[in-house]
């Protein structure tokens, strides 16, 4: 195997990598910049959609719509968890958001294990996906080529959406001064539950996509949620572009740094953070200071 | 001798001179307050002075500057609205605590307590604060809350009081009471007090002495007559506006 | 004075215990006591000063773990071990504290999870000492000096840990309203503020992290004799997070609060368990109804009952428990 290609598949393989960290990061990033809630249950939101995925497609018998119904679901989960609970919570201070989506990680974590039980469940890939292409003679799964390609396409998707639509020009608004907004006559509060459930939505996107890849799993949640978070903070909590540059360093990273120091995959996380953290806290593009 | 020299005090950010070549003495038990207007650059002067900004040139000087290391000067600076639980003779306490040498000390503390309090409740009726001294900091009027800030800065008995803004934020009733309270404070004259202020109502109320300041230099500094009657003042605060 | 008296009053009680209560309850009791120790140091950080940290679960394996260790494979005794494996998690949060308090806020709390993450997997690795995934097992009460093994026993053992959470509840309060303590009050309140005045926040901040990580590697020193074992759950986040639903239950920011909070866990977990496996389940919807409706804990309504503060000052109290920004 040659450099080149090795090279050239190991970049790719961060690629799918930092797609699927992407729909975790913008989630994430546009609940946090919107709102100023750091929501921690994020991962298990991640889950949730591998796990209705699994289901989608064994009810549904198509990866396509499990890939349509499951963010529908998830989103919709999150948004009535925001009005029903979070809502109560925005004159506290925040660090009550964070410690009630704890409790949520917790309830989803049981609640999943309950309904699909401890195993991990496998979601085949749509067969049109799951051979592989030979790129300079290695051989690459194709499924993974989709996979950064979606990210890439939600990426410009999300970023069309926030510019363009009326939504997307609300909810930018609604960040920037909230109060005005209101005043100006939409009803912030719909807002608010309308990005949560997005936020969730596009995080239950990366699950049903990841589903295939590493199978569904208890284990997801927490790992999910250090990640994102390890990707918001590089990126700086609020920046669509920081969390799409903090994914795509993670996803390096890691895939470089697991085939270099395999058991130090972990701890070289933690060290971009720190790192990252010393020299500038607000992270990369920050908008906190 | 100077309490306070400032010396050709310059800052630069990239190419934009926010303070200018700004030379100033304050003697012990004067008055003075900073103005210009917006943009001038006092904001910057006042981080320069308490050291939150490094000067590119010039330098500060406090005169006999203490043998304890301890800074020799207390700030009042906004931002004591989101306390709720401690009250304001809490709060009082825990600014003298400061100025403390034993004020880290992790257990006891009857002594360490005893002499905060008392200084503290000293600084509190000073400012005619000791009717409200126990509720808590959040929930007294907005003219309490800045005299309490004031008053959390003279608990820790400085030589030189520096006072950003006081009144900022206040109705005008509430700033007629506020500079009420502080002109009686400053009456005797044994305080040192370098006041950034944007209202001239305050400042010619409570400056014996002003320096104003205009695109980052000095433009004028005087008494408060001199300053009123100097034609480039009249024009820096008045020029673009007619 | 009425301090002192009630602890008395209830130090006789707990001494008591061995007497009146059946084996099965003591091993409960002595657990809920241990645990009750790590919430209490948790409260430390998150109670007085309001740093939320997800990772104590790193102080409790840690010290744990190195107790373990200790009397494993070395014939200290036992009265030694723990306070030794105390001593060294104290030590190691020094580094700890430094590194994440460079952050502040949601990061600082992220950082500890990170770091207890860390910890989690290099103690499945690092086979030697911690023996994987498959953990520690056997530890022994170690006997000494001078061949005392009373601690061995059941009661002897209880009577131990009754001794270390005494102490540490005796440390912890006048620590808290020391001149220490009321600066980290300050830092509560209004860190800003707290930092002109002339404080240096970090070095308070670092301080009260490195002596709760302490205390809570006490509380995982004494877990691991006592159970006879030590494993990777101990580190795990879950843990961190049970740690923290014991104090705000219990009572943030009141040291006897989340006491109470982790005997209230230790009970209502042992009863649902006979009739639910997800009792974590009931766990995460009492605790947001908690964070949601009583923020001031279980003791803090309990003291909110009988308290003679005038409305005020009460209402202040109420309102900084509520975490209201």
């Amino acid at each position: 195997m040659d450099f080149v290609g090795f090279l050239i598949t190991q970049c790719l393989n961060a690629l799918s990598q930092a797609a699927l960290l992407f729909f975790l990061g913008v989630g994430l990033t546009l609940i946090f910049g919107i709102m100023r809630i750091v929501n921690f249950a994020h991962g298990a939101f991640f889950m949730l959609g591998a796990y209705v995925g699994y289901s989608a497609v064994n009810i549904v018998g198509n990866f396509w719509a499990a890939l349509i119904i499951a963010p529908l679901l998830v989103g919709a989960f999150g948004a009535i968890f925001e009005l029903g609970i979070l809502r109560r919570l925005y004159r506290r201070d925040h660090s009550a958001f964070l410690m009630v989506t704890f409790g949520l990680t917790l309830i989803m974590g049981e609640a999943i294990r309950l309904i699909w039980g401890v195993n991990a469940l496998e979601v085949p890939a749509p067969s049109a996906l799951s051979g592989i292409v030979f790129i300079l003679d290695e051989p690459f799964p194709i499924y993974r080529l989709f996979l950064a390609g979606a990210g890439i396409v939600v990426a410009i998707a999300m970023w069309q959406f926030l510019e363009r639509t009326r939504l997307g020009l609300l909810i930018r608004a609604t960040s920037q001064n909230a109060e005005m907004v209101h005043a100006l006559g939409t009803d912030v509060r719909l807002v608010r539950s309308a990005v949560f459930g997005i936020g969730c939505g596009l995080a239950g996107i990366g699950g049903v996509l990841a589903a295939p890849l590493v199978t569904a799993s208890l284990a997801m949640a927490p790992n999910a949620v250090i990640d994102t978070f390890v990707i918001v903070i590089i990126g700086g909590m609020g920046s669509f572009l920081g969390s799409a540059i903090g994914a795509l360093l993670v996803a390096f990273v890691q895939v470089f740094g697991t085939y270099y120091f395999p058991d130090l995959a972990l701890a070289l996380m933690y060290l971009v953070m720190l790192t990252v953290l010393v020299v500038r806290p607000g992270g990369l593009l920050g908008k906190e200071s | 001798m100077a309490l306070l020299e400032l010396d050709g005090l310059t800052r630069r950010f990239g190419g934009i001179i926010a303070v200018d070549r700004v030379t100033m003495r304050v003697e012990a038990g004067e008055v003075r307050a900073v103005i210009g207007p917006n943009g001038a650059g006092k904001s910057t002067l006042f981080n320069l002075i308490t050291g939150v900004v490094k000067a590119s040139e010039g330098n500060v000087r406090f005169a006999d500057e203490t043998l304890t290391g301890l800074s020799p000067y207390s700030i009042c600076q906004r931002g004591i609205s989101r306390t709720f639980e401690m009250t304001a003779r809490e709060n009082a306490r825990l600014a003298a605590q400061a100025r403390h040498a034993r004020r880290w000390q992790p257990y006891g503390g009857g002594a360490v307590f005893g002499d905060a309090q008392q200084r503290g409740d000293a600084a509190l009726e000073r400012l005619g604060l000791t009717h409200v001294a126990t509720r808590p900091a959040g929930l007294l009027s907005h003219g309490d809350q800045r005299l309490l800030e004031v008053a959390m800065a003279l608990a820790q008995r400085p030589r030189l009081l520096l006072l950003d803004e006081p009144t900022q934020g206040l109705s005008v009733e509430e700033t007629a009471q506020a500079v009420d309270t502080l002109a009686g404070l400053l009456s005797d004259g044994a305080m040192t007090v370098l006041l950034v202020e944007h209202d001239m109502e305050v400042v010619f109320r409570l400056a014996g002495m002003i320096t104003v300041l205009h695109r980052g230099s000095v433009i004028a500094d005087g008494s408060p007559e001199q300053v009123k009657a100097d034609d480039e003042v009249q024009r820096a605060y008045l020029g673009g506006l007619a | 004075m009425r301090f002192w008296c009630g602890l008395a009053a209830v130090a006789c009680l707990l001494a008591l215990a061995p007497t009146g209560l059946p084996p099965y309850a003591m091993t409960l009791l002595t657990e809920a006591l241990i645990l009750g120790l790590c919430a209490m140091s948790l409260d430390l950080m998150v109670g007085y000063t309001r740093l939320l940290s997800f990772g104590h679960a790193a102080a409790y394996g840690l010290g744990a773990y190195t107790c373990g260790n200790l009397l494993l494979h070395t014939t200290i005794p036992l009265v030694f071990a723990v306070p030794i494996a105390a001593a060294f998690s104290g030590i190691v949060a020094i580094g700890v504290a430094w590194v994440c308090t460079l952050a502040s806020g949601v990061s600082f709390s992220m950082l500890t999870l990170a770091f207890a993450q860390l910890l989690y997997a290099v103690a499945f690795k690092w086979t030697p000492v911690t023996g994987a995934s498959d953990g520690l097992a056997g530890i022994p009460r170690s006997p000494g000096p001078f061949g005392i093994t009373v601690f061995a026993g059941k009661s002897g053992f209880y009577y131990f840990v009754l001794f270390w959470l005494f102490g540490a509840f005796v440390f912890c309060r006048a620590l808290v309203r020391s001149p220490f303590g009321a600066v980290l009050r300050g830092i509560r309140e209004n860190e800003a503020k707290t930092l002109s005045l002339g404080y240096n926040t970090r070095r308070y901040k670092i301080a009260v992290v490195a002596i709760s990580f302490g205390l809570g590697g006490l509380a995982g020193a004494l877990y691991a004799p006592f159970a006879g074992f030590a494993n990777t759950e101990l580190l795990f986040w879950l843990f961190s997070g049970q740690v923290l639903i014991m104090v705000i239950v219990g009572g943030a920011g009141t040291l006897i609060g989340p006491i109470i909070g982790a005997a209230f866990f230790m009970l209502v977990s042992n009863l649902l368990s006979s009739w639910t496996d997800s009792w974590a389940l009931f766990f995460g919807l009492i605790f947001i109804l908690f964070v949601l409706f009583a923020p001031q804990g279980i003791w803090g309504l309990v003291t909110r009952v009988f308290t003679s503060e005038p409305s005020i000052a009460r209402r202040g109290r109420w309102r900084s428990l509520n975490w209201t920004g």
